[in-house]
């Protein structure tokens, strides 16, 4: 069964300033209007503006905790790839090793052959 | 005659285990999970663009408005602020080079580097027994019992061959339970990030983007107004010109954010999908997923490029 997301709290909000900042919008842009009315409308702009700019802040601000929680629970998993990566260099190093030995058996060879 | 005869069926030997040794070099969990981490990285990168997009349009927005309103109320440094305050941001930035860590360790643990690694020595050794072999002590070698340079190959051969079947052994044994492990974290930090950036009808980045730049085409439209009296037909015209500039930006960075959500979204059903299938050989179901993975990130990356460059 599909879940479906919790309502944002801060969506009512959200429409309303919007729904309020249309109106303000249309009242600056209006010919009609005396100038006084149009800066007042211009300075309504601002403040709606600012009251969503402090909704938008409010998420971002509001998931930190959340963010916080979700990338401390990378941790164990990060510390096991860690260590994978760790067994893998460390086993890389170990054939290394173990290449040289082989190269290596023909310059013990020859070396040896001197005294053969 | 005893000397090549065993040669050649020790050569033939090698050859013969080398193909089934090194056939397996890379399991195909181990090339999904390169694969993942490849697209993974591009969509991790251009997130961060994401947050300074949205900052750096506040910004400008405010300095529109100190611009408009200067004469009335002049200049108050202390209100000029970013719009994402710092500590948050750094939340955000550790997050993403996290993921990035982890894009990364996944590609080594996946990748064939100590192999690779273990060749490259092996030349580097082969040379060096070549100059051996052309000086005096050529003439000192046993009879047949030294290894020549086809069995030297055909040894440090094998030592990769079985050295890939350890690595990828250790690699088996590990990785499905760590991309199981991380897959629940992954999910949970790609959906908060969405949730971050939203869409310009809800709160969040992308509706404070689109409204700033909402913003902006007013002030400019009141700066044109308010000076309509005093500004000369040129400056009036380069004025007035700003406004389409300004809509096709409010455009390309709605398209942006739109975008990164997309990508994030794309990024976490790979990774439920190679976490998925991590016990099936073929796995089209993530291959599907790795393809638009992939997508996502090169529209994503191809959007703030475009935006970095203006």
């Amino acid at each position: 069964m599909a879940t479906t997301a919790p309502a944002d709290p801060k969506q009512p909000s959200f429409a309303a300033l919007n729904a309020l900042l249309q109106t303000a919008n249309a009242a600056f842009h209006n010919p009609l209007n005396t100038q006084t009315a149009r800066d007042t409308a211009f300075d309504l702009i601002t403040t709606i503006n600012d009251q969503l700019t402090a909704l938008n802040q409010a998420v971002f601000t509001g998931n930190t905790v959340d963010l916080k929680a979700a990338a401390a629970a990378m941790t164990p998993g990060m510390d096991q790839l860690k260590a994978l990566q760790k067994e893998i260099a460390q086993l890389g190093n170990e054939l290394k090793e173990a290449a040289s030995i082989v190269t290596g058996i023909d310059q013990v060879v020859s070396a040896l052959a001197i005294f053969a | 005659m005893k000397a090549p005869i065993r040669l050649f069926s020790r050569s033939l030997l090698l050859c013969g285990l080398f193909p089934l040794l090194t056939g397996c070099a890379l399991s195909p969990l181990a090339t999904r999970t390169a694969a993942f981490s490849t697209a993974a990285t591009a969509t991790i990168n251009q997130t961060n663009s994401a947050y300074e997009l949205v900052n750096q349009t506040y910004f400008d927005t405010q300095v529109a408005l100190l611009v408009a309103n200067y004469n009335r109320s002049g200049f108050d440094p202390s209100k000029i602020k970013p719009f994402l305050p710092p500590a948050d941001l750094a939340v955000r930035a550790q997050v993403l080079q996290g993921l990035q860590q982890y894009a990364t360790l996944l590609a080594e643990v996946s990748g064939n580097q100590p192999i690779t690694d273990l060749e490259t020595q092996a030349k580097a050794t082969g040379s060096s027994l070549k100059t051996l072999q052309t000086d005096s002590f050529t003439s000192f070698k046993m009879n047949g019992t030294g290894l020549n340079d086809q069995e030297k190959n055909l040894a440090v051969t094998a030592v990769s061959a079985l050295g890939s079947i350890l690595i990828e052994h250790e690699r088996s044994r590990a990785l499905p339970g760590i991309l199981d492990k991380m897959n629940d974290p992954i999910q949970k930090i790609c959906t908060i990030l969405e949730s971050d950036l939203g869409t310009a009808d809800k709160p969040g980045l992308a509706a404070e983007l689109h409204q700033n730049y909402d913003e902006q085409i007013v002030v400019q439209q009141k700066f044109i107004a308010d000076n309509a009296a005093t500004l000369t037909p040129e400056e009036r015209r380069t004025e007035i010109a700003t406004l389409p500039k300004l809509v096709q930006a409010q455009q390309q960075g709605d398209q942006a954010l739109a975008a990164t959500v997309k990508a994030l979204t794309s990024l976490a059903a790979a990774h439920a999908a190679l976490a998925g299938t991590k016990t099936q050989k073929d796995a089209p179901a993530f291959k599907l997923e790795l393809t638009q993975m992939a997508q996502d990130a090169q529209t994503l990356n191809s959007f703030y490029t475009s935006l970095k460059s203006k």
